[in-house]
């Protein structure tokens, strides 16, 4: 169920007023829980059942942790727990990945295995409730939260649906106290969370599908038969695509939330408004960078064990969080360059820039830009080949017609209104800018956005590009 | 709430303004096709067992054919399977193979279909879905998505013929020329053509171009030049060669005998075409390599009408179809000319 989709709508109405004619806390908590369910079912009801294991197992194994005094046991648990989820998430996302990889590498040495197909659907979301259900159990063995939450408000921290398929990542720490007391939308919380909703899809239906995503699908399905204004089009297009579109599902999950009274964290702080790469990293997916540094980097030893050391870790993190994206080494080429450009900064800082050196401005922000654009390309191109494809395009130098201006303008006008709008946003946020602006002024973005995601509706209707991770 | 209400307010107004414009236009609603939508007509086809008239084919099927007319005359429950743009093949195949078909398949056979080698199309796409929907007990959210874009497409002007609503500003509500859609799609999946909304015969000769492989191009010049032009390309058209027909018009006879096999009936026709949509299939696909050895080959019904005279008198305005008011008169006479209308309800 598309957050884009008249099925959610009708979902999220009655959903909500039941939420409200329910008198007692936990049964608003069953509902939303049910709810949820539903909402996962909607995909592929099967993997419902993925799902509640998932969640019965953790809260179970953390529960014995909690009480477990012997730092063996405790580990041992801890360890299941790794394991169980790993393994899930291994089965479902990499088992096609790791056969076929297993393939090539018995060939290489002339062992000719063809391995059956094992015909895998990855179950939407996995990704995601695995890396929130995970900080639960890792959480209780650090003895930094208590492993006592009752089931149902465990069950409802993991599935809760506007954060259950794409995030943001929601850690047990955030939510499940807000869970475990009474609450409901303030007047203020209710219309500022239907605000971002509409936000989030005028971000998805307009920005990220009408204005960019055609000219992304267009290059990369034929990248030979376009030039370089076409190809550069599509490499800073789907710069703008995946943020919008991104960005834009994030900001539905927290306003949706935020309906039924609970607040999710920033998922997106202006990334590409970055002044260096680690900057980029602490606004872009702020949820999934700051799990990979709280529960991968630093545990590898972060910045505590050398220099080298720390190099090699902050690669080997950013590798995992490409591969986290999909089973393919094109994601992993894409976490390995972000992995690099990380390491280069921080030896630049270190070991080359003069202390008397001023922060890079304006353009050290489009440098960051231009990079962070060029390592899409893996991203985005679901082979070597159509990643060649694109670079070729972008330099291609051929005949350019009238109506390839026309149109080129619209897309180069929309990454330009996007990059000043995110300086324009940069040190502030969404909700400070909005509230400053004066009531006609409001109510007139307000109305443009929503008259825009009608005018931008039943067409060519994309799932978010996050749900396939 | 203020804002939302007032944001609220902006959208009401510009649907009612695009409404308007649009119905002043003489624009209407009409649904949007899909696949949930040829699914579910699928999985009725395999409840209805005999009852079923099972449609099967392209275009023709869809505009051609009137429903209401053939559920009076046959009383038997029309079900279409058609698919715009579509060689019936890869649907014909899934209903030949799925055992719960055994009603009455009707094909609107083309060609250009057996001519070459199977490239897999939507029909087979569509089918392979409906294999797996069936061994599915759960409930399909995509019927509920289907069921509120109905509502919405099948009453707002403005998601007419499947344009978003931003398409119908800049096209039709900012753009004073506009015709109305000259096609409307019902929710029995039929569509009704209506020529009068289109400048003909500029329209028929992009369909005619279409046909030739010139992409919709039409030369410049007056009609007499282009039609000279169009009777000089298809004078140089050479016949298909048959080989591969010749082995997929046995296939497809063989699937019409595993339908009849199990109590169904299988009836194959060829619609009617005019002009020089005509002469370019006459030319592409001469009678006797390829028609005549189909119907020599299957044991089942056929009906081509150039043989019926009562279907050969309709014309196609773009040469291809018949225009919504001639399809009661047309599928009362297929009707006949099938002996449908005498079929055991």
């Amino acid at each position: 169920m598309l957050f884009n989709s008249l099925t959610f709508l009708v979902f999220f109405v009655v959903v909500f007023v039941l939420h409200r004619l329910i008198p007692g806390w936990s049964g608003k908590k069953l509902l939303l829980l049910v709810a949820s369910y539903i909402f996962y079912a909607a995909w592929n009801p099967p993997y419902v059942v993925v799902l509640w294991f998932s969640t019965t197992l953790d809260w179970w194994l953390a529960r014995l942790v909690w009480k477990s005094e012997k730092p063996g046991h405790r580990r041992l648990l801890l360890t299941m727990s790794l394991a169980a989820n790993l393994a899930l998430l291994g089965f479902f996302k990499y088992g096609n990945f790791l056969l076929e990889n297993a393939q090539r590498l018995l060939a290489v040495v002339d062992f000719h295995y063809a391995p059956p197909s094992l015909g895998i659907v990855l179950p939407i979301g996995i990704s995601f409730y695995t890396f929130a259900s995970l900080s639960y159990t890792i959480d209780v063995y650090r003895k930094e939260i208590k492993g006592d939450a009752p089931y149902l408000d465990y069950a409802l921290f993991v599935s809760f649906f506007p954060h259950l398929v794409a995030g943001p990542i929601v850690r047990a720490r955030q939510l499940l106290p807000q869970i475990k007391a009474p609450r409901s939308a303030s007047r203020d919380q209710l219309g500022w969370g239907l605000c971002l909703v509409i936000f989030g899809l005028a971000a998805k239906t307009v920005l990220a599908d009408a204005l960019f995503a055609p000219v992304v699908d267009e290059v990369y399905a034929a990248p030979a038969a376009h030039n370089a204004a076409y190809g550069w089009a599509a490499l800073f297009g789907f710069s703008g695509q995946i943020y919008f579109d991104f960005a834009g599902y994030s900001l539905c999950a927290i306003g949706l939330a935020l309906c039924f009274g609970f607040e999710f964290p920033d998922n997106f702080r202006q990334p590409y408004a970055a002044r260096s790469f680690s900057d980029f990293w602490r606004r872009w997916h702020i949820t999934l960078s700051t799990w990979l540094r709280d529960y991968l980097y630093i545990p590898l030893g972060g910045n505590r064990h050398g220099e080298t050391r720390t190099y090699l870790n902050l690669v080997l993190t950013m590798l995992i969080g490409g591969l986290w994206h999909g089973a393919s080494w094109m994601f992993v080429l894409w976490g390995g360059l972000h992995g690099a450009y990380l390491a280069a900064e921080r030896f630049w800082r270190q070991h080359i820039r003069p202390a008397s050196m001023p922060t890079t401005g304006l353009v050290g922000t489009l440098l960051v830009f231009l990079l962070v654009s060029l390592t899409w390309i893996p991203f985005r191109a679901h082979t070597p080949e159509a990643a060649w494809g694109e670079l070729r395009a972008m330099v291609r130098i051929d005949a350019f017609t009238a109506d390839d201006a026309a149109y080129m303008f619209k897309i180069y006008a929309g990454i330009v209104a996007m990059l000043a709008w995110q300086w324009w946003l940069r040190d502030s946020s969404l909700e400070e800018r909005f509230g400053a602006l004066r009531t006609p002024i409001q109510a007139g973005f307000l109305s443009v956005c929503l008259v825009a995601i009608f005018l931008c509706s039943g067409g060519d209707e994309r799932a978010f590009i996050y749900f396939q991770f | 709430m203020l804002l939302l209400g007032t944001a609220l307010l902006a959208l009401a107004a510009t649907i009612v303004t695009m409404e308007t414009t649009l119905a002043i236009r003489g624009f209407r609603a009409s649904v949007l096709d899909s696949e949930t939508r040829w699914l579910a007509e699928r999985a009725r086809a395999r409840r209805l067992g005999r009852k079923a008239l099972v449609l099967v084919g392209g275009s023709r099927m869809e505009l051609d054919v009137d429903q209401d007319v053939l559920r009076r005359m046959t009383g038997l429950q029309p079900v279409q399977l058609a698919l715009d743009g579509t060689p019936f093949y890869s649907v014909f195949k899934g209903v030949a193979e799925d055992p719960q078909i055994t009603g009455t398949v009707l094909v609107d056979f083309g060609d250009n279909a057996l001519a070459f080698p199977d490239s897999g199309d939507a029909g087979s796409r569509y089918e392979y879905d409906a294999e797996r929907a069936r061994h599915s007990v759960l409930p399909d959210f995509d019927d509920i998505e289907t069921r509120l874009g109905d509502l919405l497409h099948g009453n707002l002007r403005s998601y007419a013929d499947g344009a978003s609503p931003g398409h119908s500003l800049l096209t039709r509500v900012l753009y004073p020329e506009a015709t109305p859609q000259y096609l409307n799609n019902l929710p029995d999946r039929s569509t009704l053509a209506d020529y009068r909304q289109v400048s003909m015969p500029g329209f028929y000769y992009e369909r005619v171009s279409i046909n030739l492989g010139l992409g919709g191009k039409v030369p410049e010049g007056t009609n007499a030049q282009i039609e000279a032009y169009f009777r000089q390309l298809i004078g140089q058209i050479m016949p298909v060669d048959n080989q591969v027909y010749r082995k997929r018009s046995a296939e497809v006879a063989a699937l019409a005998d595993a339908i009849q096999a199990r109590g169904g009936r299988v009836i194959f026709a060829v619609f009617p075409e005019t002009g020089y949509v005509r002469d370019i299939d006459d030319r592409r696909f001469p009678r006797r390599q390829f028609w005549d050895v189909f119907a020599a080959q299957s044991r089942s019904e056929d009906m081509n009408f150039r043989d019926v005279p009562g279907l050969a008198e309709f014309t196609c305005p773009d040469g291809s179809h018949l225009d919504y008011r001639d399809r009661e008169r047309f599928t009362e006479a297929l009707v006949r000319a099938l002996h449908l209308d005498r079929y055991p309800p």
